[in-house]
């Protein structure tokens, strides 16, 4: 650490003679709820910019001497003209209020943030307010099934909310919280993501090209920034929904000073069929009740104690559960069971801003995060032979990760063509990978035992330093280093990792963007492929696993088409070293080391992308396109054969619009087509057994399954719509949402078998088997009521 | 009238909603559709197995069928033409029928099998591709010191143990091996009710195991050898009685994955979780395989 102040002084030391410059720094808020804006550019015209950081702070040096108009532009938001005189040094906080719904955006032509501007490539940022529009199962309102519909990112499959982006798998994509890690995104089995988006402000996708300031993840950073809290008026929303029902509240403590969010979201239909099921148990003789449901809160609250020095205070906590409770009615020998699924995380950043000087500001954040999966079984028979006493059995298994982290992360802007970010992070895991607790309680014996594995605490630690640095007009390079560590009891590893992305302005406002980095990655996750399930486990580099690694590389045009649409076309080349995957025929609920159940392999993974977004205006969407190979290679699968990956898509298309027809009414409507995906079907069998085999071990049929992933599933096509119905009175918003899920109900695969079926006509049977496909979800509406106030 | 009809809220929620249900019409909810599975050609499927002091040798060759056809259609296969040598010599082949009626084929061999003698096997059978197979009996193991220890107290379950120790001094990766206690017939009819196959413990060595396997259930122990680690210790829970007699049993690598892969795919048959299992084989152009082991015994 003394280290790292010591480099901060130097850096410092190094721009601290530039020429005779004032630097003109603050905050940019939200005008109606001091809402802090990330990402607003930032510019004198002629003389450079910047945008505001993830914090809603600028700084901006400027020669001195003269008047300059400083413009704040950020999209959807009415763009605001400072005249400032460079005389000194001196602290700017802007509010930017929201254009008028219905106006076309008119977009300032000298928009820093433009993405032809933006040395960053492989970016994916999409409004909140577009997220909410896009039609969704069941209404549920999805930031991570969003993010399904942007080229380059697949979902895990029917409704699931898992992300893979560029053929890398789900346990490659950080997933930051308001900077924390979550392990499980995911409520019910992957069918929704834990991530309330009343409570969002801002989603960051990054799918290469990474910054130096990210690490740990071979395939994506998603940076989700939660609100702070309205610090000028109490308000908030109410949301009822077919599945779920949300609350969010917001408002200051004290104006402008101290302001605080809250939502929660839960699901009820398990109290709206407990009479039912409790009905249906009594008929069958037994007191007994079953249901399933999840929830999820997130709170803020964060203090300006002056203009320096700001702290937040953010938690999310989510949990679900299924539950089975079933009693024999009966006085003696009456057989009970008690069992229950629960998984969930729950996460705390502690985080405080605070800036230094005009130029430098300084992000200090306390994490701790917690995922843990619980498995509780109890049965028996109560009241055995009239003696009053139970007899018990009870089997528990747990699994998880822990960590408690803390990071220090720098932003320095010595002058408009330099934006530097450094920083200091460690992260201590506990690893929980599995153990059973089985105790058994009868008259005659008491039995208790503990088999799996010990929990495995480890050390992960990173510096980074990075620089936005405007080489020429035309050439703009962001490059830096990533150095990480892990420590896990005697074993070590130590990964540099450089990085560096480009862009060079061609004529006529075309960028060509180039990037390349690598990654490491110290944890893994055992995983089966497509499903979400909460039974996956993490665990860490050891010294017979080695970490992943990944290099990408990444080249591409960018251009804002008629100051309205953002185009991007990229290409790219991933490859991965020392992917993890289940051996044949391993998997989870087994208590032997998990080491011995997995296998090392490569992957690779290519392809172009194209992507048409506008962001704004009565009609706003996007049109994705992606063309991608993905393929993995294990020495002990296939006899080590390449074989495609289970999202290898060949074709990936999506298409997201939202129309704005009034202030009362509005459609939007998604329509998404994917190459389907790869399976491992068998295609022939055969009697394995001997000439003679009656004193041999009998076996069963033998299934021929052939290379891995041998088979492709039908193309998946969807269409999704949405109408909603805006009422609007005073301060108060009321929102009617209509739409369907599939609108035209096509049998989209979501997993095959075979079935078994006999005929008789006239006296002979005739058996029959196929190969049948089935789907999840035929055409599904749904209807949510929602109130802003 | 009519605008103000559709502008109405509530109207055009229920517009919407009613559209959406008439839209799904009952075809709409239905969720199954029967979907053509990957081609299929049908093979031969050739197994046999043998060890070293065997003069014969019982070979089963049927076909594999698609995944969708019938139970009835795997049949074994009569008038198939045979071509088997040993150590280049030819060996004759009869067609048979066994106890169920099934037809198999007897090889006779010219001499009893032996460590490294090599076999050579190509059949042919009406509408099948041409199959063959080159398989080798196994090396002997050569250990240094051998001890047998009769009573080596109980397991974990309370049961009377004996306790085999080799110090083996062949290059130990190029061998599959264990002790196998000889148990006789009288196991044998058991197994089926006690899971206990007529290995009683054996331990391997190799980098390419698929998983751990209960010893408990009478298969195959793994332990991972290391080049410096030459001796080994095997349990038996002397289910032959207070005499055992003891024997080693070796395997080439292709047969030991074979023997592997086979139980792994049984034993995860029914588990959902388990990822799919590929039986391996030495046949070319067909399945199943052609299973030599080399035996010694040991007292």
């Amino acid at each position: 650490m003394k280290n790292f102040y010591v480099f901060s002084f130097l850096l410092l030391s190094c721009f601290s003679s530039i020429g005779q410059n004032y630097t003109i720094s603050g905050y940019v808020s939200e005008e109606e709820s001091g809402e802090k804006l990330i990402g607003v550019s930032v510019y004198s015209t002629g003389l450079g910019g910047t945008v505001t950081n993830n914090y809603g702070f600028y700084s901006i040096t400027l020669p001195s001497g003269s008047d300059v108009e400083i413009t704040y532009d950020y999209v959807g938001y009415q763009t605001v003209v400072k005249k400032v005189s460079l005389t000194q040094n001196q602290t700017l906080n802007v509010d930017l209020s929201q254009t008028v719904e219905l106006q076309e955006v008119i977009v300032s032509a000298d928009k820093q943030k433009r993405i032809e501007r933006e040395s960053q490539m492989s970016v994916a940022e999409i409004p909140i307010s577009q997220i909410k529009n896009v039609p969704a199962l069941l209404g549920e309102v999805d930031v991570l099934k969003a993010l399904q519909l942007l080229p380059g990112v697949k979902s895990g499959g029917e409704g699931q909310s898992g992300l893979y982006v560029r053929g890398g798998g789900p346990d490659q994509n950080l997933i930051l919280l308001d900077g924390v890690p979550v392990y499980n995104a995911n409520h019910l089995f992957g069918f929704f993501s834990v991530f309330n988006s009343d409570a969002i402000k801002d989603v960051k996708l990054i799918k290469g090209g990474f910054p130096a300031r990210y690490g740990g993840r071979l395939s994506s950073v998603l940076d989700i920034n939660l609100k702070e809290g309205n610090q000028k008026k109490f308000g908030g929303s109410v949301s009822l929904g077919l599945i779920s029902s949300k609350i969010m509240l917001e408002g200051p403590i004290v104006k402008d000073k101290t302001s605080f969010i809250i939502s929660a979201r839960r699901t009820y239909l398990d109290v709206l069929a407990r009479p039912f099921i409790k009905k249906a148990f009594a008929d069958e003789g037994n007191e007994g009740v079953t249901g399933y449901y999840f929830y999820d809160l997130n709170a803020k609250i964060n203090h300006k104690f002056s203009d320096k020095d700001r702290l937040y205070l953010s938690t999310y906590g989510g949990l679900d559960k299924f539950y089975l409770t079933l009693n024999e009615k009966a006085t003696q020998d009456a057989d009970f069971s008690k069992n229950a699924l629960s998984w969930g995380n729950f996460t705390n950043a502690l985080r405080w801003n605070h800036v230094v000087n005009n130029k430098t500001f300084v992000n200090t954040t306390l994490t701790y995060s917690n995922y843990n999966l619980n498995t509780d079984l109890r049965f028996g028979t109560s009241n055995v032979d009239n003696t009053g006493k139970n007899d018990e059995v009870s089997l528990r298994y747990i699994s998880g990760i822990r960590d408690i982290g803390a990071r220090i992360d720098v932003d320095y802007v010595p002058t408009p063509k330099h934006f530097i970010r450094y920083g200091i992070n460690t992260t201590k895991h506990q690893f929980k990978p599995g153990t059973f607790y089985l105790s058994l309680d009868n008259s005659s014996l008491q039995f208790k035992d503990t088999v799996g594995q010990k929990n495995v605490e480890a050390w992960e630690s990173s510096i980074f330093i990075e620089d936005d640095y405007d080489f020429t007009d035309k050439l703009r390079v962001n490059g830096g280093l990533h150095l990480s560590a892990f420590n896990l009891d005697k074993t070590s590893y130590y990964s540099l990792q450089p990085r560096i992305s480009a862009r060079y302005l061609m004529p006529k406002d075309w960028a060509v963007k180039a990037s390349f980095a690598t990654m490491r990655q110290f944890i893994n996750l055992l995983s089966f492929e497509g499903i979400g399930l909460p039974t996956d486990l993490w665990v860490p580099a050891t010294e017979k696993i080695r970490p992943q690694d990944s290099w990408q590389v990444a080249a591409g045009v960018a251009k804002t088409i008629s100051d309205e649409y953002e185009l991007s076309i990229e290409g790219y080349y991933k490859k991965m070293k020392n992917l993890v995957a289940y051996k044949d025929g391993a998997g989870v609920f087994q208590s032997d080391d998990w080491q011995n159940r997995v296998v090392q392999g490569n992957g690779d993974a290519y392809g172009a992308e194209l992507f048409l977004q506008k962001k704004e205006g009565r009609l706003s969407g996007w049109i994705g396109y992606t063309l991608s190979w993905t393929y993995r290679q294990f020495a002990e699968i296939d006899g080590g054969q390449k074989f495609p990956y289970r999202f290898d898509r060949r074709h990936d298309i999506s298409v997201v619009g939202n129309y704005k027809i009034n202030d009362k009414f509005n459609f939007s409507a998604t329509w998404v087509y994917g190459t389907g995906n790869a399976v491992t079907l068998a295609n022939s069998r055969y009697n394995p057994n001997s000439a003679n085999s009656l004193f041999q071990r009998y076996y069963s049929e033998i299934e021929v399954f052939g290379n891995r992933n041998n088979f492709r599933l039908n193309a998946y096509h969807r269409l999704d719509v949405g109408f909603n119905f805006v009422k609007t009175k005073g301060n108060r918003k009321r929102t009617w949402s209509v739409g369907a899920y599939n609108a035209y109900a096509n049998n989209n695969p979501f997993f095959i078998y075979f079935q078994s079926s006999s005929t008789t006509t006239n006296g002979v049977t005739e058996e029959k088997r196929e190969l049948k496909q089935a789907a999840l979800f035929p055409l599904i509406p749904y209807v949510t009521w929602s109130l802003d106030f | 009238m009519m605008i103000q009809y559709i502008f109405n809220p509530i109207a055009k929620i229920s517009f919407v909603l009613l559209l959406l249900c008439n839209i799904g019409c009952e075809d709409f909810f239905d969720t199954t559709i029967t979907i053509d599975p990957p081609a299929h050609t049908s093979k031969l499927v050739c197994v046999a197995t043998a060890k070293s002091g065997d003069t014969t040798m019982d070979i089963r060759l049927s076909n594999s069928i698609g995944i969708l056809d019938q139970d009835s259609l795997l049949k074994t296969i009569g008038g198939a033409k045979f071509d088997i040598t040993l150590n280049g010599l030819p060996q004759i082949v009869t067609e048979e029928k066994n106890e169920d009626n099934e037809i198999y084929y007897k090889v006779r061999f010219s001499k009893p099998l032996a460590a490294l003698d090599q076999l050579s096997l190509k059949a042919s059978a009406q509408g099948f591709e041409p199959i063959s197979s080159i398989s080798r009996v196994p090396n002997d193991l050569k250990f240094s010191n051998l001890e047998i220890i009769i009573d080596g107290g109980n397991d974990e379950f309370g049961s009377a143990i004996s306790k085999v120790r080799l110090d083996v001094e062949s290059d130990v990766d190029a061998y599959f091996f264990g002790v196998k206690e000889e148990i006789g017939l009288l196991c044998i009819e058991f197994s089926q009710e006690l899971g206990c196959t007529e290995y009683d413990t054996i331990k391997y060595t190799n980098t390419m195991s698929t998983r751990d396997i209960d010893a408990v259930n009478g298969y195959f122990v793994h332990q991972k050898a290391s080049s410096k680690k030459k001796s080994y210790v095997f349990t038996s829970n002397r289910l032959g009685g207070k005499d055992p007699k003891y024997g080693v049993l070796i395997y080439d690598k292709t047969s030991f994955d074979y023997i592997i892969s086979k139980d792994l795919y049984q034993d995860n048959n029914e588990n959902p979780f388990s990822t799919p299992i590929n039986v391996r084989s030495n046949i070319v152009n067909g399945y199943g395989n052609i299973e030599l082991a080399h035996y010694v015994r040991l007292n």
